[in-house]
């Protein structure tokens, strides 16, 4: 179970500061396919930044597993990136002189794995998503669906406990984006927990749990059925 | 070093190859100019310092103070004076003193090396040397020629002083046989002359008896251009064995016939004892001689010439430095260039995992690498241009049996330092890096 507690998260720009998430309480459940929605500037963003230890909150609580997150140093959040969370970007975020599989194998060997374990790791995750020809190609030769592909085998090396995804489908045709959202959908039958921030509301029938944020507060948390509700 | 962030850094390192290379080559100008100057000047510096041990370190010269080759005579002993049972009874020398002045037509010098040789005991050895331009002919040329009157022991004990006075034909000069002449290498090929033909020095008639093997050849040009200092002409000016000739001390008398000229009195000394008393204690005796000749010893002369020698590679390293700390500061500018291009890259990096240390060693790696690919080939390229600088020198000098040293503690270390420089110049746009907030970094264009 991953717990917000009375979150909030400021960030100072000037002149004024900008209160990106108030006082959120927020329970998501661990093995279900979690999406956040809601306008821009809402705050869904900052939630997945938070969740994955990217960002510390201002004031409140977030525990994974009972973990406080905002008490770990800087190392342990690290640390705990690189076990437990793999995020996925909007703008894909490879490494452009990076080969599909040398981006992939990145997390298992900043995570101290051998090269062999890791590159075969990396295959075996591009096979997943359906990229094993493509593991050579460089950023530059994939297409945004492959580039998104390959960002999710990145995500999934490590077997992680949360899938973080940011927009993923932003970038994506319609066709396309539904492919990657019915992956990430999958994986939450695998044992993670993706939690997907999206604009697109048509993706929310994939959720087993949907969250939306307005101003930094939620509207509501519902299952799918509810989805008409807020959509 | 962590292998794994040594592969990414290797990786970024490969993805920007044409900033690589100027970095790189940064780094190998300057240790390649480190490289090579030490080298050459090293190989220099043995090379003159090898001709000071092949006269041994242990020997002491005498050479006259100004004015003294004016009216000096030529030091030489009566019949009688300098018996081989005056130099038997010598028990503080424990063995025959070679003086190597026997019997002479002239009258007796001012110096008397044999009552030095009492006055301080702690020389071994005596060996003197006259020297004087003087006209030479055979039938069909003529001409004037450097002569050199070494005694017996001068050849004997002190070779060196004569560049090794090694033969090429014939024989050396012996007691006894006083109108026999050794003629240097030049001298025999430009005469024409063999063994056995005779010649006319200074009106005397000499019987040919042996020719010298050419002397080595950094002699000329390194104690010509390098090397400066009290007694180390006289000694560079023996050891050109080349254009001169050489006959028996004995005969200086007989062809210096107004009696000036300049000499050299080699002296050995007792292994173990000071040099410096060794050395006040013959000036005394000289002194008390009333001969004006300055002593010093080649112990003096080498650490004269290493000491100038190692100025001159101090300064020549020092603008070497430079060129590297140039070379430094380029990698750094590249450094912190590659931080700031590569700021999205490290928001990917921590978003995947990776710790503040781990981007700081990746950058560092990074540095380090491409100091340590310009240490390797700035070496590489230094020993090749060390080569190729001293062939050229050597030609441009007209001396070939010089070689640049390569000294271990340099080689690898200005690969280490290289190593640990470009790991220096990475380090504060590595910690810049390490300390980028990974959110802003992700957004971040």
């Amino acid at each position: 179970m991953i717990s917000l507690d009375r979150v909030s998260k400021c960030y100072r720009r000037e002149p004024n500061m900008v209160h990106a998430l108030r006082d959120l309480d927020l329970d998501i459940p661990l093995g279900v396919f979690t999406i956040v929605m809601g306008p821009s500037g809402s705050g869904k963003s900052t939630l997945l930044h938070l969740i994955g230890c990217l960002d510390t909150p201002t004031a409140g609580r977030i525990e994974l597993e009972g973990t406080n997150l905002a008490e770990l140093s800087t190392n342990q959040r690290a640390e705990l990136r690189s076990r437990r969370i793999g995020f996925v970007f909007q703008s894909f975020h490879q490494i452009s002189n990076l080969s599909a599989i040398e981006n992939v194998e990145l997390p298992m060997l900043l995570s101290g794995a051998t090269r062999r374990t890791a590159r075969a790791r990396a295959r075996t995750a591009l096979e997943r998503v359906s990229l094993g020809d493509r593991a050579d190609h460089r950023p530059t030769e994939l297409s945004g669906g492959e580039l998104q592909r390959v960002a999710i085998a990145r995500a999934l090396i490590n077997d992680p406990d949360l899938i973080l995804a940011d927009e993923p489908t932003g970038n994506l045709d319609t066709e396309t984006g539904e492919q990657v959202t019915r992956l990430l959908r999958q994986l939450a039958g695998r044992g993670s927990t993706p939690i997907v921030v999206t604009h697109n509301p048509e993706y929310a029938e994939f959720a087993d749990s949907l969250v939306y944020l307005r101003d930094g507060r939620q509207v509501d948390s519902l299952n799918t059925s509810k989805l008409e509700v807020v959509t | 070093m962590n292998m794994n962030l040594t592969t990414l850094a290797w990786r970024s390192i490969r993805s920007r190859k044409a900033r690589s290379w100027l970095t790189i080559l940064g780094m190998l100008i300057g240790v390649m100019a480190i490289v090579t100057l030490i080298s050459v000047g090293t190989g220099v510096e043995n090379a003159v310092l090898r001709q000071f041990k092949d006269i041994g370190l242990d020997v002491v010269l005498l050479t006259p103070r100004i004015g003294w080759s004016s009216t000096a005579s030529i030091g030489s002993h009566t019949a009688g004076s300098l018996g081989e049972s005056s130099l038997d009874s010598d028990s503080a020398l424990g063995e025959p003193i070679p003086v190597g002045i026997d019997e002479s037509p002239v009258e007796r010098a001012e110096f008397d090396p044999i009552r030095l040789c009492r006055d301080v005991p702690d020389i071994t050895e005596i060996g003197q040397i006259a020297t004087r331009v003087l006209p030479i002919s055979t039938e069909e040329l003529a001409g004037f020629v450097r002569v050199l009157t070494p005694s017996h022991d001068l050849i004997a004990r002190f070779p060196g002083l004569l560049g090794g006075f090694v033969l090429a034909r014939g024989r050396s000069l012996t007691p006894g046989n006083p109108r026999e002449v050794v003629l240097g290498a030049h001298v025999a090929e430009d005469m024409g002359v063999g063994i056995g033909e005779t010649i006319d020095i200074g009106g005397v008639s000499f019987s040919v008896i042996g020719i010298l093997a050419p002397a080595r050849e950094e002699r000329e040009a390194i104690g010509g251009d390098l090397v400066r200092g009290e007694g180390v002409e006289v000694f560079q000016a023996l050891s050109n064995t080349d254009d001169a000739v050489f006959v028996p001390y004995d005969e200086a008398a007989t062809l210096w016939q107004d009696r000036a000229m300049s000499s050299m009195v080699a002296i050995r000394i007792r292994t173990g004892v000071s040099v410096t008393e060794t050395i006040s204690a013959i000036n005394e005796a000289l002194t008390q001689q009333g001969v004006s000749m300055s002593p010093v010893s080649t112990q003096a002369l080498a650490d004269n010439v290493q000491r100038t020698l190692g100025m001159v590679k101090t300064v020549l390293a020092s603008i070497a430095a430079i060129s590297l700390l140039v070379g430094v500061v380029g990698m750094m500018n590249t450094m912190y260039t590659a931080v700031l291009e590569r700021t999205r890259e490290i928001g990917i990096l921590k978003s995947i995992g990776a710790k503040d240390r781990q981007v700081l060693g990746l950058f560092l790696i990074d540095s380090g690498l491409m100091g340590l690919a310009g240490g390797i080939l700035g070496l590489a390229f230094g020993i090749g241009v060390s080569f190729i600088g001293t062939s050229m020198l050597g030609r441009l000098l007209g001396v070939t049996s010089f070689s640049p040293a390569f000294l271990p503690w340099l080689l690898i270390g200005v690969v280490a330092l290289s190593f640990v420089l470009g790991a220096l110049a990475g380090a504060w746009p590595a910690w810049h890096a390490s300390r980028l907030d990974p959110v802003r970094a992700l957004r971040s264009t």
